[in-house]
Protein backbone atom coordinates (compact mmCIF):
# COMPACT_ATOMS: atom_id res chain seq x y z
CA UNK A 1 0.00 0.00 0.00
CA UNK A 2 1.44 3.34 -0.83
CA UNK A 3 2.05 5.90 1.84
CA UNK A 4 0.14 8.60 0.16
CA UNK A 5 -3.04 6.63 0.38
CA UNK A 6 -2.38 5.57 3.94
CA UNK A 7 -1.71 9.06 5.17
CA UNK A 8 -4.61 10.58 3.32
CA UNK A 9 -7.05 8.10 4.69
CA UNK A 10 -5.76 8.52 8.17
CA UNK A 11 -5.72 12.27 7.97
CA UNK A 12 -9.31 12.33 6.95
CA UNK A 13 -10.41 9.90 9.56
CA UNK A 14 -11.89 10.99 12.78
CA UNK A 15 -11.64 8.30 15.36
CA UNK A 16 -13.63 8.09 18.43
CA UNK A 17 -11.61 6.78 21.27
CA UNK A 18 -13.25 5.63 24.39
CA UNK A 19 -10.76 5.81 27.17
CA UNK A 20 -11.39 5.59 30.85
CA UNK A 21 -15.04 5.93 30.20
CA UNK A 22 -14.73 9.36 28.52
CA UNK A 23 -15.48 10.12 24.89
CA UNK A 24 -12.59 11.86 23.22
CA UNK A 25 -12.35 12.82 19.61
CA UNK A 26 -9.07 12.41 17.85
CA UNK A 27 -8.87 14.28 14.62
CA UNK A 28 -5.77 14.38 12.53
CA UNK A 29 -7.02 17.67 11.20
CA UNK A 30 -7.35 19.34 14.56
CA UNK A 31 -4.14 17.89 15.97
CA UNK A 32 -5.57 18.06 19.42
CA UNK A 33 -7.30 15.81 21.86
CA UNK A 34 -9.65 17.41 24.24
CA UNK A 35 -8.38 16.14 27.55
CA UNK A 36 -10.67 15.57 30.50
CA UNK A 37 -8.86 18.12 32.66
CA UNK A 38 -9.65 20.95 30.24
CA UNK A 39 -6.10 21.85 29.14
CA UNK A 40 -4.97 21.19 25.59
CA UNK A 41 -2.44 18.47 25.02
CA UNK A 42 -0.58 18.18 21.76
CA UNK A 43 -0.81 14.75 20.33
CA UNK A 44 1.06 13.17 17.56
CA UNK A 45 -0.57 13.35 14.18
CA UNK A 46 0.46 11.64 11.00
CA UNK A 47 1.64 14.96 9.74
CA UNK A 48 3.93 15.39 12.68
CA UNK A 49 5.04 11.82 12.37
CA UNK A 50 6.07 12.46 8.80
CA UNK A 51 8.02 15.51 9.85
CA UNK A 52 9.72 13.47 12.48
CA UNK A 53 10.73 10.79 10.02
CA UNK A 54 12.11 13.40 7.75
CA UNK A 55 14.02 14.86 10.66
CA UNK A 56 15.67 11.53 11.33
CA UNK A 57 16.37 10.53 7.78
CA UNK A 58 16.83 13.98 6.22
CA UNK A 59 14.62 12.98 3.33
CA UNK A 60 10.93 13.42 2.83
CA UNK A 61 8.61 10.49 3.11
CA UNK A 62 6.34 9.61 0.29
CA UNK A 63 5.92 5.90 0.57
CA UNK A 64 5.34 3.91 3.71
CA UNK A 65 3.23 1.01 4.61
CA UNK A 66 0.23 1.24 6.79
CA UNK A 67 1.34 -0.69 9.82
CA UNK A 68 -0.20 -1.26 13.23
CA UNK A 69 2.33 1.18 14.63
CA UNK A 70 0.50 4.00 12.92
CA UNK A 71 -2.61 3.15 14.77
CA UNK A 72 -0.54 2.95 17.95
CA UNK A 73 0.93 6.32 17.15
CA UNK A 74 -2.48 7.80 16.74
CA UNK A 75 -3.17 6.85 20.24
CA UNK A 76 -0.37 8.97 21.60
CA UNK A 77 3.07 7.50 21.04
CA UNK A 78 5.81 9.96 20.31
CA UNK A 79 6.51 10.65 16.68
CA UNK A 80 10.13 9.66 16.76
CA UNK A 81 9.35 6.22 18.13
CA UNK A 82 6.85 5.60 15.41
CA UNK A 83 9.20 6.88 12.81
CA UNK A 84 11.90 4.45 13.78
CA UNK A 85 9.40 1.66 13.77
CA UNK A 86 7.97 2.37 10.35
CA UNK A 87 9.71 1.16 7.25
CA UNK A 88 10.16 3.51 4.35
CA UNK A 89 9.68 1.95 0.95
CA UNK A 90 9.71 2.93 -2.70
CA UNK A 91 11.30 6.28 -2.22
CA UNK A 92 12.01 7.79 -5.62
CA UNK A 93 13.15 11.24 -6.58
CA UNK A 94 10.28 11.89 -8.93
CA UNK A 95 7.66 11.06 -6.39
CA UNK A 96 8.94 13.33 -3.67
CA UNK A 97 6.33 15.79 -2.50
CA UNK A 98 6.83 19.31 -3.71
CA UNK A 99 5.68 21.93 -1.28
CA UNK A 100 6.35 25.07 -3.30
CA UNK A 101 7.18 26.10 -6.82
CA UNK A 102 8.79 29.34 -7.94
CA UNK A 103 8.37 29.69 -11.70
CA UNK A 104 11.20 31.28 -13.63
CA UNK A 105 9.73 30.85 -17.09
CA UNK A 106 6.32 30.00 -18.43
CA UNK A 107 5.06 29.37 -21.94
CA UNK A 108 1.68 28.50 -23.37
CA UNK A 109 2.16 25.83 -25.98
CA UNK A 110 0.06 24.63 -28.87
CA UNK A 111 0.84 21.29 -30.44
CA UNK A 112 1.34 21.63 -34.16
CA UNK A 113 2.67 18.24 -35.13
CA UNK A 114 3.21 14.85 -33.48
CA UNK A 115 5.83 12.45 -34.81
CA UNK A 116 7.05 9.04 -33.67
CA UNK A 117 9.32 10.07 -30.83
CA UNK A 118 8.78 13.83 -30.57
CA UNK A 119 6.28 16.55 -31.04
CA UNK A 120 6.44 20.15 -32.20
CA UNK A 121 4.71 23.02 -30.52
CA UNK A 122 4.36 26.70 -31.04
CA UNK A 123 5.14 28.65 -27.87
CA UNK A 124 3.85 31.92 -26.50
CA UNK A 125 6.16 33.40 -23.89
CA UNK A 126 3.86 34.24 -20.98
CA UNK A 127 6.70 35.46 -18.78
CA UNK A 128 7.79 38.04 -21.34
CA UNK A 129 4.18 39.13 -21.93
CA UNK A 130 4.33 38.37 -25.66
CA UNK A 131 1.27 38.65 -27.86
CA UNK A 132 2.27 36.09 -30.46
CA UNK A 133 3.86 32.71 -30.59
CA UNK A 134 7.49 33.43 -31.35
CA UNK A 135 9.21 30.15 -30.67
CA UNK A 136 8.91 26.62 -31.93
CA UNK A 137 9.92 23.79 -29.62
CA UNK A 138 10.68 20.19 -30.36
CA UNK A 139 9.96 18.03 -27.30
CA UNK A 140 10.89 14.39 -26.78
CA UNK A 141 7.67 12.42 -26.55
CA UNK A 142 9.03 10.89 -23.35
CA UNK A 143 8.52 14.22 -21.64
CA UNK A 144 4.78 13.75 -21.81
CA UNK A 145 3.40 11.81 -18.89
CA UNK A 146 1.38 8.71 -19.68
CA UNK A 147 -1.75 10.31 -18.35
CA UNK A 148 -1.37 13.19 -20.80
CA UNK A 149 -0.60 11.08 -23.87
CA UNK A 150 -4.21 10.83 -25.05
CA UNK A 151 -4.34 14.62 -25.10
CA UNK A 152 -1.39 14.93 -27.41
CA UNK A 153 -2.67 15.93 -30.83
CA UNK A 154 -2.50 19.01 -33.06
CA UNK A 155 -4.33 21.87 -31.41
CA UNK A 156 -3.80 20.57 -27.86
CA UNK A 157 -2.78 23.26 -25.40
CA UNK A 158 -0.31 22.97 -22.56
CA UNK A 159 1.77 24.97 -20.16
CA UNK A 160 5.50 24.56 -20.01
CA UNK A 161 7.01 25.70 -16.75
CA UNK A 162 10.60 25.96 -15.64
CA UNK A 163 11.36 26.91 -12.10
CA UNK A 164 12.54 25.89 -8.68
CA UNK A 165 10.62 23.48 -6.50
CA UNK A 166 11.19 23.05 -2.79
CA UNK A 167 10.55 19.95 -0.78
CA UNK A 168 9.32 19.88 2.76
CA UNK A 169 12.88 19.19 3.82
CA UNK A 170 13.91 22.50 2.30
CA UNK A 171 15.76 20.99 -0.62
CA UNK A 172 15.60 23.20 -3.70
CA UNK A 173 15.75 21.75 -7.18
CA UNK A 174 15.17 22.90 -10.75
CA UNK A 175 12.27 21.39 -12.66
CA UNK A 176 10.73 21.50 -16.11
CA UNK A 177 7.07 20.62 -16.23
CA UNK A 178 4.68 20.05 -19.11
CA UNK A 179 1.05 20.23 -18.10
CA UNK A 180 -1.56 19.54 -20.72
CA UNK A 181 -4.85 21.32 -20.38
CA UNK A 182 -7.85 19.09 -20.04
CA UNK A 183 -10.40 21.03 -21.99
CA UNK A 184 -14.04 20.16 -21.61
CA UNK A 185 -15.87 18.20 -24.24
CA UNK A 186 -18.20 19.74 -26.74
CA UNK A 187 -21.73 19.60 -25.47
CA UNK A 188 -25.01 19.82 -27.30
CA UNK A 189 -25.48 23.22 -25.63
CA UNK A 190 -22.25 24.50 -27.22
CA UNK A 191 -23.36 23.34 -30.62
CA UNK A 192 -26.93 24.61 -30.34
CA UNK A 193 -25.66 27.99 -29.17
CA UNK A 194 -23.26 28.22 -32.11
CA UNK A 195 -25.98 27.23 -34.57
CA UNK A 196 -28.25 29.89 -33.12
CA UNK A 197 -25.62 32.59 -33.51
CA UNK A 198 -24.86 31.49 -37.06
CA UNK A 199 -28.55 31.64 -37.92
CA UNK A 200 -28.90 35.08 -36.35
CA UNK A 201 -25.86 36.53 -38.14
CA UNK A 202 -26.72 35.09 -41.53
CA UNK A 203 -30.29 36.33 -41.31
CA UNK A 204 -28.97 39.85 -40.64
CA UNK A 205 -26.00 40.04 -42.96
CA UNK A 206 -27.03 39.90 -46.59
CA UNK A 207 -24.17 38.90 -48.84
CA UNK A 208 -23.98 40.06 -52.39
CA UNK B 1 7.42 60.64 -41.80
CA UNK B 2 6.40 59.18 -45.18
CA UNK B 3 4.32 61.31 -47.48
CA UNK B 4 0.93 60.39 -48.87
CA UNK B 5 0.67 59.63 -52.60
CA UNK B 6 -0.80 62.30 -54.82
CA UNK B 7 -4.28 61.73 -56.27
CA UNK B 8 -2.88 60.62 -59.62
CA UNK B 9 -0.35 58.15 -58.22
CA UNK B 10 -0.89 54.45 -57.79
CA UNK B 11 0.77 53.10 -54.69
CA UNK B 12 1.26 49.45 -53.78
CA UNK B 13 2.31 48.69 -50.22
CA UNK B 14 3.13 45.19 -49.05
CA UNK B 15 3.70 44.58 -45.35
CA UNK B 16 4.93 41.41 -43.80
CA UNK B 17 5.62 39.04 -42.32
CA UNK B 18 5.09 40.38 -38.74
CA UNK B 19 2.29 38.01 -38.04
CA UNK B 20 0.95 37.59 -41.55
CA UNK B 21 0.88 39.86 -44.55
CA UNK B 22 -1.11 42.80 -45.85
CA UNK B 23 -1.48 44.69 -49.11
CA UNK B 24 -2.55 48.34 -49.09
CA UNK B 25 -3.26 49.92 -52.45
CA UNK B 26 -3.92 53.51 -53.37
CA UNK B 27 -5.79 53.28 -56.68
CA UNK B 28 -6.13 57.03 -57.18
CA UNK B 29 -8.19 59.96 -56.01
CA UNK B 30 -7.25 59.38 -52.37
CA UNK B 31 -9.03 56.01 -52.29
CA UNK B 32 -7.56 52.80 -50.96
CA UNK B 33 -8.05 49.04 -50.89
CA UNK B 34 -6.80 46.76 -48.12
CA UNK B 35 -6.22 43.08 -48.81
CA UNK B 36 -5.69 40.98 -45.66
CA UNK B 37 -4.25 42.20 -42.43
CA UNK B 38 -1.12 41.65 -40.42
CA UNK B 39 0.11 43.19 -37.22
CA UNK B 40 3.50 44.40 -36.25
CA UNK B 41 4.99 42.13 -33.58
CA UNK B 42 6.51 45.13 -31.89
CA UNK B 43 3.47 47.41 -31.73
CA UNK B 44 0.55 45.01 -32.07
CA UNK B 45 -1.01 47.46 -34.57
CA UNK B 46 -2.53 46.41 -37.90
CA UNK B 47 0.09 47.43 -40.44
CA UNK B 48 -2.27 49.08 -42.93
CA UNK B 49 -3.90 51.29 -40.30
CA UNK B 50 -0.55 52.25 -38.80
CA UNK B 51 0.69 53.33 -42.23
CA UNK B 52 -2.45 55.31 -43.07
CA UNK B 53 -2.26 57.03 -39.69
CA UNK B 54 1.36 57.89 -40.37
CA UNK B 55 0.65 59.57 -43.67
CA UNK B 56 -2.39 61.37 -42.32
CA UNK B 57 -5.13 59.44 -44.09
CA UNK B 58 -8.41 58.74 -42.33
CA UNK B 59 -9.31 55.11 -43.09
CA UNK B 60 -12.94 55.71 -42.20
CA UNK B 61 -13.41 57.82 -45.31
CA UNK B 62 -10.64 56.73 -47.64
CA UNK B 63 -10.80 52.94 -47.73
CA UNK B 64 -13.28 51.63 -50.29
CA UNK B 65 -12.77 47.89 -50.00
CA UNK B 66 -11.40 45.49 -47.39
CA UNK B 67 -10.70 41.97 -48.63
CA UNK B 68 -10.02 38.92 -46.48
CA UNK B 69 -8.36 36.54 -48.90
CA UNK B 70 -8.93 33.61 -46.52
CA UNK B 71 -9.31 32.98 -42.81
CA UNK B 72 -5.88 31.59 -41.94
CA UNK B 73 -4.13 33.30 -39.04
CA UNK B 74 -1.41 34.83 -41.16
CA UNK B 75 -3.86 36.82 -43.29
CA UNK B 76 -6.42 38.12 -40.83
CA UNK B 77 -4.54 39.28 -37.73
CA UNK B 78 -6.06 42.61 -36.80
CA UNK B 79 -8.72 42.35 -39.51
CA UNK B 80 -11.63 43.12 -37.19
CA UNK B 81 -9.90 46.35 -36.17
CA UNK B 82 -9.38 47.20 -39.84
CA UNK B 83 -13.06 46.60 -40.62
CA UNK B 84 -14.12 48.55 -37.56
CA UNK B 85 -12.08 51.61 -38.53
CA UNK B 86 -12.85 51.46 -42.24
CA UNK B 87 -16.49 52.24 -41.69
CA UNK B 88 -17.30 53.20 -45.28
CA UNK B 89 -15.52 50.26 -46.90
CA UNK B 90 -17.25 47.25 -48.34
CA UNK B 91 -16.05 43.96 -46.96
CA UNK B 92 -15.24 41.04 -49.20
CA UNK B 93 -14.25 37.48 -48.46
CA UNK B 94 -14.78 34.09 -49.97
CA UNK B 95 -18.32 32.79 -49.91
CA UNK B 96 -17.40 30.52 -46.98
CA UNK B 97 -18.48 33.23 -44.59
CA UNK B 98 -22.06 33.06 -45.75
CA UNK B 99 -22.22 29.31 -45.25
CA UNK B 100 -24.18 28.36 -42.16
CA UNK B 101 -21.97 25.36 -41.37
CA UNK B 102 -18.79 27.40 -41.43
CA UNK B 103 -20.20 30.24 -39.35
CA UNK B 104 -21.43 27.65 -36.84
CA UNK B 105 -17.90 26.25 -36.60
CA UNK B 106 -16.41 29.71 -36.08
CA UNK B 107 -19.00 30.59 -33.49
CA UNK B 108 -18.56 27.34 -31.57
CA UNK B 109 -14.82 27.79 -31.27
CA UNK B 110 -15.16 31.46 -30.49
CA UNK B 111 -17.84 31.16 -27.82
CA UNK B 112 -15.70 29.00 -25.63
CA UNK B 113 -12.90 31.34 -24.59
CA UNK B 114 -11.59 28.68 -22.22
CA UNK B 115 -9.81 27.48 -25.31
CA UNK B 116 -7.62 30.00 -26.94
CA UNK B 117 -9.45 29.74 -30.22
CA UNK B 118 -7.29 30.22 -33.24
CA UNK B 119 -6.91 33.93 -33.83
CA UNK B 120 -8.03 33.44 -37.43
CA UNK B 121 -11.41 32.14 -36.39
CA UNK B 122 -11.70 34.75 -33.64
CA UNK B 123 -10.97 37.55 -36.08
CA UNK B 124 -13.46 36.30 -38.62
CA UNK B 125 -16.13 35.93 -35.98
CA UNK B 126 -15.43 39.46 -34.75
CA UNK B 127 -15.78 40.69 -38.34
CA UNK B 128 -19.11 38.88 -38.75
CA UNK B 129 -20.44 40.44 -35.56
CA UNK B 130 -19.37 43.86 -36.80
CA UNK B 131 -21.11 43.26 -40.10
CA UNK B 132 -24.21 42.24 -38.18
CA UNK B 133 -24.26 45.55 -36.32
CA UNK B 134 -23.95 47.37 -39.63
CA UNK B 135 -26.56 45.39 -41.49
CA UNK B 136 -29.07 47.65 -43.16
CA UNK B 137 -26.84 50.69 -42.69
CA UNK B 138 -24.81 50.49 -45.88
CA UNK B 139 -23.77 48.25 -48.69
CA UNK B 140 -23.65 44.51 -48.21
CA UNK B 141 -20.49 42.45 -47.94
CA UNK B 142 -19.39 40.71 -51.10
CA UNK B 143 -18.85 36.98 -51.46
CA UNK B 144 -15.86 36.54 -53.74
CA UNK B 145 -15.88 33.92 -56.47
CA UNK B 146 -13.96 33.49 -59.68
CA UNK B 147 -14.54 36.19 -62.28
CA UNK B 148 -16.59 38.40 -60.01
CA UNK B 149 -16.51 42.18 -60.21
CA UNK B 150 -16.04 43.69 -56.75
CA UNK B 151 -15.61 47.39 -57.37
CA UNK B 152 -15.93 49.80 -60.28
CA UNK B 153 -14.81 53.41 -60.00
CA UNK B 154 -15.56 55.92 -62.70
CA UNK B 155 -12.59 57.74 -64.27
CA UNK B 156 -13.94 61.07 -63.04
CA UNK B 157 -13.30 60.02 -59.43
CA UNK B 158 -9.86 58.50 -59.65
CA UNK B 159 -7.64 61.55 -59.95
CA UNK B 160 -5.67 60.15 -62.89
CA UNK B 161 -8.41 59.90 -65.46
CA UNK B 162 -8.50 56.11 -65.73
CA UNK B 163 -11.37 53.91 -64.55
CA UNK B 164 -10.66 51.34 -61.87
CA UNK B 165 -12.06 47.81 -61.79
CA UNK B 166 -11.43 45.25 -59.08
CA UNK B 167 -12.07 41.56 -59.70
CA UNK B 168 -11.87 38.43 -57.67
CA UNK B 169 -10.40 35.59 -59.74
CA UNK B 170 -10.89 32.77 -57.26
CA UNK B 171 -12.01 30.53 -55.62
CA UNK B 172 -13.34 28.44 -58.44
CA UNK B 173 -16.64 26.61 -58.15
CA UNK B 174 -14.77 23.32 -57.79
CA UNK B 175 -12.66 24.70 -54.96
CA UNK B 176 -15.70 26.00 -53.18
CA UNK B 177 -17.43 22.64 -53.44
CA UNK B 178 -14.35 20.99 -51.98
CA UNK B 179 -14.41 23.43 -49.09
CA UNK B 180 -18.02 22.60 -48.30
CA UNK B 181 -16.99 18.98 -47.99
CA UNK B 182 -14.13 19.93 -45.68
CA UNK B 183 -16.28 21.87 -43.26
CA UNK B 184 -17.38 18.60 -41.72
CA UNK B 185 -13.85 17.93 -40.49
CA UNK B 186 -13.80 21.23 -38.64
CA UNK B 187 -17.22 20.87 -37.06
CA UNK B 188 -17.26 20.19 -33.32
CA UNK B 189 -18.80 16.85 -32.42
CA UNK B 190 -20.77 16.40 -29.24
CA UNK B 191 -18.60 14.55 -26.73
CA UNK B 192 -15.42 15.27 -28.64
CA UNK B 193 -12.56 16.97 -26.84
CA UNK B 194 -12.09 20.66 -27.43
CA UNK B 195 -8.88 21.81 -29.01
CA UNK B 196 -7.77 25.04 -30.53
CA UNK B 197 -9.08 25.47 -34.05
CA UNK B 198 -6.28 24.74 -36.46
CA UNK B 199 -6.03 25.54 -40.12
CA UNK B 200 -5.26 22.19 -41.59
CA UNK B 201 -6.84 22.55 -44.98
CA UNK B 202 -4.92 23.82 -47.98
CA UNK B 203 -5.43 27.33 -49.21
CA UNK B 204 -8.26 26.33 -51.54
CA UNK B 205 -10.44 29.30 -50.73
CA UNK B 206 -7.85 32.02 -51.26
CA UNK B 207 -9.25 35.02 -53.05
CA UNK B 208 -6.93 36.27 -55.79
CA UNK B 209 -7.53 39.94 -56.62
CA UNK B 210 -6.92 41.76 -59.87
CA UNK B 211 -6.95 45.56 -59.88
CA UNK B 212 -7.21 47.07 -63.35
CA UNK B 213 -6.43 50.78 -63.59
CA UNK B 214 -6.87 51.92 -67.15
CA UNK B 215 -4.48 49.87 -69.28
CA UNK B 216 -2.48 48.65 -66.28
CA UNK B 217 -3.27 45.88 -63.91
CA UNK B 218 -1.94 44.53 -60.65
CA UNK B 219 -2.31 40.95 -59.43
CA UNK B 220 -2.45 39.93 -55.77
CA UNK B 221 -1.97 36.19 -55.42
CA UNK B 222 -2.98 35.65 -51.76
CA UNK B 223 -2.07 32.07 -50.77
CA UNK B 224 -3.52 30.36 -53.80
CA UNK B 225 -1.69 27.14 -54.57
CA UNK B 226 -1.65 24.98 -57.64
CA UNK B 227 -3.17 21.50 -57.60
CA UNK B 228 -1.60 19.83 -60.59
CA UNK B 229 -4.04 16.94 -60.66
CA UNK B 230 -7.08 19.21 -60.68
CA UNK B 231 -7.40 21.63 -63.60
CA UNK B 232 -10.40 23.32 -61.99
CA UNK B 233 -8.36 24.27 -58.94
CA UNK B 234 -5.73 26.85 -58.21
CA UNK B 235 -3.89 28.85 -60.82
CA UNK B 236 -4.86 26.49 -63.63
CA UNK B 237 -8.51 27.38 -63.07
CA UNK B 238 -7.70 31.09 -63.21
CA UNK B 239 -5.69 30.79 -66.41
CA UNK B 240 -8.35 28.78 -68.22
CA UNK B 241 -11.48 30.58 -67.07
CA UNK B 242 -10.62 34.19 -67.68
CA UNK B 243 -13.53 36.58 -68.03
CA UNK B 244 -11.97 39.79 -66.75
CA UNK B 245 -10.10 42.40 -68.85
CA UNK B 246 -7.22 40.56 -70.45
CA UNK B 247 -4.42 43.00 -69.86
CA UNK B 248 -1.30 41.49 -68.38
CA UNK B 249 -0.30 42.62 -64.93
CA UNK B 250 2.79 44.68 -64.27
CA UNK B 251 2.81 43.81 -60.58
CA UNK B 252 2.46 40.45 -58.81
CA UNK B 253 2.13 39.82 -55.10
CA UNK B 254 3.66 36.38 -55.21
CA UNK B 255 1.30 33.76 -53.81
CA UNK B 256 1.85 31.63 -50.73
CA UNK B 257 5.18 33.06 -49.69
CA UNK B 258 6.84 31.99 -52.91
CA UNK B 259 6.35 28.29 -52.24
CA UNK B 260 6.78 25.63 -54.89
CA UNK B 261 3.17 24.58 -54.35
CA UNK B 262 2.04 27.94 -55.71
CA UNK B 263 4.29 27.76 -58.76
CA UNK B 264 2.48 27.76 -62.10
CA UNK B 265 4.47 28.74 -65.15
CA UNK B 266 1.47 29.55 -67.39
CA UNK B 267 0.43 32.20 -64.87
CA UNK B 268 3.71 34.02 -65.51
CA UNK B 269 3.24 33.71 -69.24
CA UNK B 270 -0.48 34.46 -69.56
CA UNK B 271 -1.27 36.85 -66.74
CA UNK B 272 1.91 38.83 -66.23
CA UNK B 273 4.03 41.18 -68.26
CA UNK B 274 7.60 40.12 -68.85
CA UNK B 275 9.87 41.01 -65.96
CA UNK B 276 7.07 42.26 -63.70
CA UNK B 277 7.57 43.92 -60.36
CA UNK B 278 7.02 41.25 -57.69
CA UNK B 279 6.94 41.13 -53.93
CA UNK B 280 7.16 38.05 -51.76
CA UNK B 281 6.31 37.89 -48.06
CA UNK B 282 8.48 35.27 -46.37
CA UNK B 283 7.09 32.88 -43.74
CA UNK B 284 9.14 31.57 -40.84
CA UNK B 285 6.67 30.00 -38.45
CA UNK B 286 6.95 26.26 -38.57
CA UNK B 287 7.74 25.82 -42.21
CA UNK B 288 10.26 28.04 -43.99
CA UNK B 289 9.20 29.89 -47.13
CA UNK B 290 10.54 30.76 -49.58
CA UNK B 291 13.34 28.23 -49.74
CA UNK B 292 16.54 28.95 -51.63
CA UNK B 293 15.32 27.10 -54.72
CA UNK B 294 12.09 29.11 -54.63
CA UNK B 295 13.99 32.38 -54.68
CA UNK B 296 16.15 31.17 -57.55
CA UNK B 297 13.05 30.12 -59.47
CA UNK B 298 11.47 33.54 -58.94
CA UNK B 299 14.65 35.26 -60.06
CA UNK B 300 14.29 33.37 -63.32
CA UNK B 301 11.07 35.28 -63.96
CA UNK B 302 12.07 38.76 -62.88
CA UNK B 303 14.93 40.94 -61.81
CA UNK B 304 12.49 43.36 -60.22
CA UNK B 305 11.54 41.15 -57.33
CA UNK B 306 11.53 42.19 -53.70
CA UNK B 307 10.97 40.67 -50.34
CA UNK B 308 9.40 42.31 -47.30
CA UNK B 309 12.04 40.59 -45.17
CA UNK B 310 15.68 39.75 -45.54
CA UNK B 311 14.95 36.59 -43.50
CA UNK B 312 17.68 37.17 -40.97
CA UNK B 313 16.51 35.13 -38.04
CA UNK B 314 15.47 36.80 -34.85
CA UNK B 315 17.80 36.30 -31.93
CA UNK B 316 16.72 33.92 -29.20
CA UNK B 317 15.27 35.86 -26.31
CA UNK B 318 17.66 36.39 -23.44
CA UNK B 319 16.68 34.30 -20.43
CA UNK B 320 18.16 33.64 -16.98
CA UNK B 321 20.93 31.06 -16.86
CA UNK B 322 18.92 28.47 -14.87
CA UNK B 323 16.19 28.58 -17.52
CA UNK B 324 18.67 28.12 -20.35
CA UNK B 325 20.34 25.27 -18.52
CA UNK B 326 17.03 23.55 -17.83
CA UNK B 327 16.06 23.84 -21.50
CA UNK B 328 19.32 22.14 -22.45
CA UNK B 329 18.94 19.48 -19.77
CA UNK B 330 15.37 18.79 -20.90
CA UNK B 331 16.60 17.96 -24.43
CA UNK B 332 14.07 20.43 -25.84
CA UNK B 333 15.11 22.09 -29.08
CA UNK B 334 13.93 25.67 -29.14
CA UNK B 335 14.19 28.11 -32.01
CA UNK B 336 12.75 31.55 -32.70
CA UNK B 337 10.08 31.88 -35.35
CA UNK B 338 8.80 34.82 -37.24
CA UNK B 339 10.65 37.72 -38.72
CA UNK B 340 10.64 41.41 -38.14
CA UNK B 341 7.98 43.08 -40.26
CA UNK B 342 9.15 44.90 -43.35
CA UNK B 343 7.54 47.13 -45.93
CA UNK B 344 7.90 47.37 -49.71
CA UNK B 345 6.28 50.33 -51.42
CA UNK B 346 6.09 50.93 -55.16
CA UNK B 347 4.62 54.11 -56.57
CA UNK B 348 3.52 54.28 -60.18
CA UNK B 349 2.65 57.25 -62.23
CA UNK B 350 -0.73 56.26 -63.68
CA UNK B 351 0.08 57.43 -67.19
CA UNK B 352 3.33 55.46 -67.21
CA UNK B 353 5.56 58.45 -67.97
CA UNK B 354 7.92 57.94 -64.99
CA UNK B 355 9.70 54.90 -63.65
CA UNK B 356 8.14 53.42 -60.54
CA UNK B 357 9.54 54.78 -57.29
CA UNK B 358 10.63 52.10 -54.86
CA UNK B 359 10.90 52.28 -51.09
CA UNK B 360 12.27 49.40 -49.00
CA UNK B 361 12.20 49.47 -45.22
CA UNK B 362 15.44 48.33 -43.51
CA UNK B 363 14.03 44.80 -43.12
CA UNK B 364 13.10 44.50 -46.80
CA UNK B 365 15.44 43.65 -49.65
CA UNK B 366 15.64 42.61 -53.28
CA UNK B 367 15.15 38.94 -54.21
CA UNK B 368 18.84 38.77 -55.12
CA UNK B 369 19.75 39.93 -51.63
CA UNK B 370 17.26 37.50 -50.15
CA UNK B 371 18.97 34.66 -52.01
CA UNK B 372 22.29 35.74 -50.58
CA UNK B 373 20.81 36.02 -47.09
CA UNK B 374 19.32 32.53 -47.23
CA UNK B 375 22.60 31.08 -48.50
CA UNK B 376 24.53 32.54 -45.63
Amino acid sequence: MSTTHAITRSQRRTTEIIENGRNEVLSTRSRYIRPPAGSLKTVATLEKWRDAVEGVRQIPITSVEMLPEVETYLKGQTPREVARATPVTELTFDSLPQISFDPLQEWEGRVVEVKDDRFFASLLDITAGKHFEEEIAEFPLDDVSDIDRPLLRPGALFRWLIGYARRSSGTKYRVSSLVFRRLPQWTSVDIVRAEAEATRILSSVKWE
Amino acid sequence: MPDAPTADQIEINIFGPGYGECCLIHFGGGKWIIIDSCVDDETGQPAALAYLDKIGIDPAESVELVVASHWHDDHVKGLSEVVRRCGAARFCSSAALNQREFVTVLSAYDQNRAIAAGPGSQEMMAVLRLLETRSGLGSSPIAALSNKSLLLVDESKTGHGFPVAVWSLSPSDAQFSEFLREIGELSPKEGGGKVRMTATSPNHLSVVILIAIGPRSFLFGADLEEVSSKPNFGWSAICTNRAWPRSKSMFFKIPHHGSETAEHKPTWELLLEKNPSCVVTPWRRGSTLPKLQDVERLLGYTNRGFSTSNCRPKAMPSRPYPVQKQIRDSRVKLRPVGLKMGHVRIRYCADGTDDPALYLSPEACSLADLRQSIRT
